[in-house]
């Protein structure tokens, strides 16, 4: 290292002058305490070398994130003295059973860096400035305990337990975590306001079941090698991580499986892996569905076996009790009712997609047997995102790809066959809940809302939210949509009284706090994890070492609350530490999958994979055997047309059978002459949603940019790399254009997790894609449609 | 030369490019060490005296108002200002008799005598607002401009908690010195690592009490060997960023102050121990 010393411009000469007037009197404040304990005295001071025995011997400690990745890795520390010198990762080969290895990605082996930041969250404090400037002042834990304790107490009696919510929080994405431990502490104390639906699948968890009866329609992955063609509908595991399903991809790839992307952005996924990218304008993709599904029916190339035993709606023969032919899918698809033909020619205009393009993946999918039509969750996060999920299900149903090996049954495609409990919730004494998009509305209008809202449970909500715990989470702003609006409603102290964070930095969520705490990170706690749905093992994250300077994991100070309501009991059911309820986890577990190891086991390897014989088959049964296994929907069969969404009587945005709705801030959208480019958030590799944003080395796996294509940059000046602002009615960012051809015209993406950073002018400089998304939900489920954005770019 | 650090820079007396390890660049400017009645004095190498009327100063003294500076030192880096400290620094106007010298260059003296002299004045809204930049600056909850742990500098991933952390660590442990904090607290806060150069002029102290020679020469290298492999080479780095991210002129002060004395203090150390041989 060359360093270029200054030369000192104290001299010793000045020094000695004044220790000759000084140096005998003066003296040092012994009565402060120093940081530093002199232990021994018998140091021998003679010796040139005085030597203490110091520990020098290296250990390596499995463990794993747990950060809201879809897959898992493990992390290996090597730990010196007490401090994490190096990691490693999965050592393994491949071929070592079903799943494939658990290697860390570049953010998994950057965990030192990002979580042993020098930013790190130290110390609990307290907000002195206005809610949301970000100023704040150190307290002790104590005094921290004793204000949400109290705080808690006070709005349970001011407002009663339905006004106080914990709200959707993924950075602790483990068996034990502080958001499901929140939600037990407040219902063993009287209740909360609930919440049903995630971030990342509201409409397709709601919508696959008015076809399935279930949203559990995946097959597991390692079944894609049984396929003959896989198209891959708004489908990027290699950008979100999705379980570990990139390495059975690559085994069909492999073995000759053709794979096409339909997605408005070239992925890493079409990238790697597509034989054929097909670029379709977001929102429109039920256009091309429709136009799809026209082309085989006008072809004879659908499965009309297939549809009469196992389908009903899908014509007029198969309609249910009381409604009209002409309410069939069929129907609508050859526009008997509405004097449109949902031609490809049709579908072109909308969609951008060729006509030809679609005649020849129609066909392709409708004759090549099985065929996967696999989506993703990016679509369905859309203004009408159920209708892009029902779509896709009656596809997969008129080409008879349901229930089969190497088919798939389309929508929210979970398949988990691994059960591992999380910390257990008492049943809440409170039975409202909200959709979870809807939580700002309920701070404001909370005791408005009704079952119009998505409110389940209550006919009524009696209350505002008053209180909120925010546990290691980044949807109080960053994460949640319309950052700007949601930074007002909780910068008004009247709406919301009190808001609990604890996180490890301070992100534009905890900026919000009233009491910040510092939370800790997977090096500090013992936890168990497992990716998401899509990956067949378990992983033991060890702690490693003590959380530094007064970090706690939440469990720690909840306890301590939990003591000041005079429930600590009840709450910790005996379990008085993180190891306490891991082994509770592993024994649950071990009562499902008779091969799980023991406790000590599990912790000693940190790893078990789960061995199964074959792919699991979602609707085997079902199509195998209809008669002694009906669907679980009202009829029994697959509903192309649903009775129950029917009678929800809202056809134009909740019709019966799926159907392309020319959406709000859609390619149709009279706004578009304000606001002339659709704009989406993909995933990006050098962030888990948030988590990992202020790791300055991500910046060099991927710049935070907005990309756009070269011909909407043309005409607007932009070259690549200049600075730019996006903006709508809603905000501004200022971050760089990626001018390229991996997005298509008239659409632009931001990858989202970029932290919110609004400068003094309120325009993020950060480039957040929420500071440009708005609060309107989708009609069923009250999702979040995220990509649903129009928006301008110009030169900064 | 630890570490490979290598210096390049022009001697400040004689104006001479020099290339060296640190210390060697700042030792152009000699005092002797004379042994006096069992008493370890100084005087100028010319003979002339070094303050106006005294030839001699006591080494003791001269420990004592080390140590007295590295107490300053540390804890205004490690604890919140208070504001009793931070009188009693008042009274014994130092930074005033340092400014009053002829040899005086820096600027961080002036700042922090302006400090100083003005701190009986301070109101309690001014110092509750120097209470919150020592927050703001060394404690969060936002970026911290300046971290005050060596391993943010020296690691290869700027993080806190590092190897070296357990080079410093092993460094306080062969000295019978610990963290009361252990693994709470990276071990190479410049706070921590100027109170353990405080410890061992205490221990020095003491051996030259016992007229122990070759103790308290291995506890001067050890001061030497310390500053310059733990402190030296990320304290520019520091200093440099906490100046230009502070307006308060007790941190702005400290800033320019802190490089200043440690590498006055080396060359100090260097010139005691080479004359040491004389006084056995």
């Amino acid at each position: 290292m060359a360093m270029n010393l200054k030369l000192s411009t104290v001299t010793r000469r000045a020094f000695l002058k004044l220790s000759a007037l000084t140096g005998g009197s003066l003296a040092i404040s012994g009565c402060t305490p120093g940081a530093l304990d002199v232990e021994s005295e018998s140091t021998d001071v003679n010796a040139s070398e005085p030597t203490i025995a110091v520990e020098e011997g290296v250990e390596v400690i499995p463990t794993s994130g747990s950060n809201n990745c879809g897959g898992r890795c493990v992390i290996k520390a090597h730990v010196k003295d007490d401090v994490i010198i190096r990691l490693s990762t999965d050592e393994g080969s491949e071929d070592e059973g079903s799943t494939t290895l658990a290697r860390a990605c570049v953010r998994g082996r950057s965990y030192r860096k990002t979580f042993f930041h020098p930013d790190r969250l130290k110390y609990p404090m307290k907000r002195v400035g206005k809610r949301g400037e970000g100023k704040f002042e150190r307290i002790t834990w104590e005094e921290a305990i004793e204000t949400i304790a109290s705080e808690t107490k006070r709005v349970k009696e001011q407002y009663g337990p339905a006004s106080r919510y914990v709200h959707y929080a993924t950075g602790v994405s483990a068996a034990i975590r502080g958001n499901t431990l929140a939600n037990r502490l407040l219902a063993l104390d009287g209740g909360y306001l609930g919440y049903y639906n995630t971030y990342s699948t509201a409409q397709t968890s709601n919508a696959t079941p008015y076809t399935y009866g279930t949203g559990s329609t995946g097959n597991t992955p390692d079944d894609y090698v049984n396929s003959k063609l896989i198209i891959l509908w708004g489908h990027n595991p290699a950008e979100t991580i999705f379980g570990t399903s990139m390495y059975p991809l690559r085994k069909a790839k492999e073995a000759g499986v053709k794979i096409i992307a339909v997605d408005p952005r070239y992925s890493d996924t079409a990238i790697g892996m597509a034989d054929e990218w097909i670029p379709v304008l977001p929102g429109t993709d039920n256009a091309m569905m429709d136009a799809m599904a026209y082309v085989m029916i006008t072809e004879d190339l659908h499965d009309q076996e297939f549809l009469d035993k196992y389908a009903i709606g899908f014509d007029a023969e198969h309609m249910p009790e009381g409604i009209d032919g002409k309410e069939s899918y069929k129907s609508y698809i050859l526009g008997e009712k509405d004097g449109i033909e949902k031609t490809p020619e049709w579908a072109e205009k909308i969609t951008k997609v060729p006509a030809k393009t679609i005649k020849k993946l129609a066909r392709e999918y409708a004759t090549t047997k099985p065929a996967a039509l696999i989506q993703g969750w990016g679509p369905q996060r859309s203004a009408y995102g159920e209708q892009i999920v029902r779509g896709a299900t009656i596809l997969a149903t008129m080409t008879g790809n349901v229930g089969i090996s190497g088919g798939c049954a389309s929508g929210a495609g979970y398949a988990s066959r691994i059960s591992i409990p999380g910390v257990p919730v008492p049943k809440n004494p409170f039975e409202g809940s909200i959709p979870v998009f809807l939580w700002t509305d309920a701070i404001v209008r909370g005791s408005e809302m009704t079952a119009k809202d998505g409110v389940r449970g209550v006919d009524k909500l009696p209350s505002n939210i008053k209180l909120i715990f925010n546990l290691a989470g980044n949807a109080l702003i960053n994460q949640h949509s319309d950052c700007n609006k949601t930074a007002e409603i909780l910068a008004d102290e009247s709406l919301v009284e009190f808001i609990v964070v604890s996180d490890i930095f301070m992100t534009p969520s905890a900026k919000f706090a009233d009491i910040l705490l510092p939370g800790d990170t997977v090096f500090e706690r013992n936890n168990i994890t497992k990716p998401w749905g899509y990956g067949d093992f378990a992983l033991y994250a060890n702690k490693v070492v003590e959380p530094p300077f007064e970090c706690k994991f939440e469990y720690e100070w909840l306890k301590e609350v939990a003591a000041k309501l005079g429930i600590r009991d009840e709450f910790t059911d005996g379990n008085e530490t993180n190891e306490d309820w891991t082994r509770w986890v592993v024994e649950e577990t071990r009562k499902k999958h008779f091969d799980f190891p023991t406790f000590e086991e599990f912790k000693k390897s940190g790893m078990h994979r789960f061995k199964f014989d074959e792919p699991l088959i979602a609707f085997k049964k079902q199509i195998e055997d209809p008669e002694n296994n009906p669907f679980h929907t009202p009829s029994g069969k697959i509903e192309i047309f649903s009775k129950r969404l029917w009678d929800m009587n809202a056809p134009e945005e909740i019709p019966a059978i799926p159907k392309y709705i020319s959406s709000w801030e859609g390619p149709e959208d009279p706004l578009k002459e304000k606001y002339p480019l659709q704009c989406i958030g993909h995933h990006t590799k050098r962030r888990c949603h948030s988590t990992h944003d202020n790791n300055p080395w991500g910046e060099e796996v991927e710049q935070q940019t907005v990309w756009m294509n070269p011909i909407d940059a043309d005409v607007r000046g932009i070259k690549d790399g200049v600075l730019v602002k996006a903006f709508n009615d809603r905000g501004t960012v200022e971050i760089p254009a990626k001018v390229t051809n991996k997005v298509m015209p008239g659409v632009t993406s931001i990858s989202q997790g970029a932290w919110w950073t609004p400068n003094k002018r309120g325009v993020d400089t950060r480039g957040c894609i929420n500071t440009l998304t708005t609060h309107k939900p989708s009609p069923l489920a009250k999702g979040n449609p995220q990509h649903t954005n129009l928006i301008q770019v110009e030169k900064a | 030369m630890k570490k490979g650090i290598q210096i390049e820079t022009d001697c400040n007396q004689c104006g001479q490019r020099i290339v060296s390890c640190p210390t060697d660049a700042l030792s152009h400017n000699d005092f002797n060490f004379v042994n006096k009645d069992n008493k370890i004095y100084v005087i100028n190498k010319g003979g002339e005296s070094v303050i106006n009327n005294a030839t001699e100063i006591n080494v003791k003294d001269i420990l004592k108002t080390r140590l007295w500076f590295y107490d300053l030192l540390g804890k205004s880096f490690y604890l919140e200002p208070e504001i009793s400290r931070l009188k009693k620094v008042c009274e014994l106007k130092i930074f005033e008799q340092f400014i009053n010298n002829e040899d005086f260059k820096n600027e961080g003296i002036g700042i922090l005598r302006d400090f100083f002299d003005n701190i009986s004045k301070i109101s309690n809204e001014e110092f509750n607002s120097l209470r919150k930049e020592y927050t703001r600056l060394f404690i969060g909850p936002g970026h911290l401009p300046a971290p005050p742990w060596g391993s943010v500098y020296l690691s290869k991933e700027r993080i806190i908690f590092d190897e070296n952390t357990l080079e410093v660590r092993k460094f306080y442990k062969k000295w019978g010195v610990n963290t009361k904090n252990s693994n709470k607290e990276p071990d190479d806060h410049i706070g921590f690592e100027l109170e353990f150069i405080s410890i061992l002029i205490d221990k020095s102290l003491s051996e030259l009490d016992k007229n122990n020679i070759n103790g308290f020469k291995n506890i001067l290298t050890a001061q030497i060997d310390f500053l310059k492999s733990h402190i030296l080479i990320w304290i520019d780095v520091f200093s440099d960023k906490l100046s230009e991210n502070t307006e308060y002129s007790l941190f702005k002060g400290l800033a320019l102050f802190l490089p200043e004395y440690l590498k006055m203090d080396i060359g100090l150390l260097e010139d005691l121990l080479e004359n040491l041989e004389n006084l056995q």
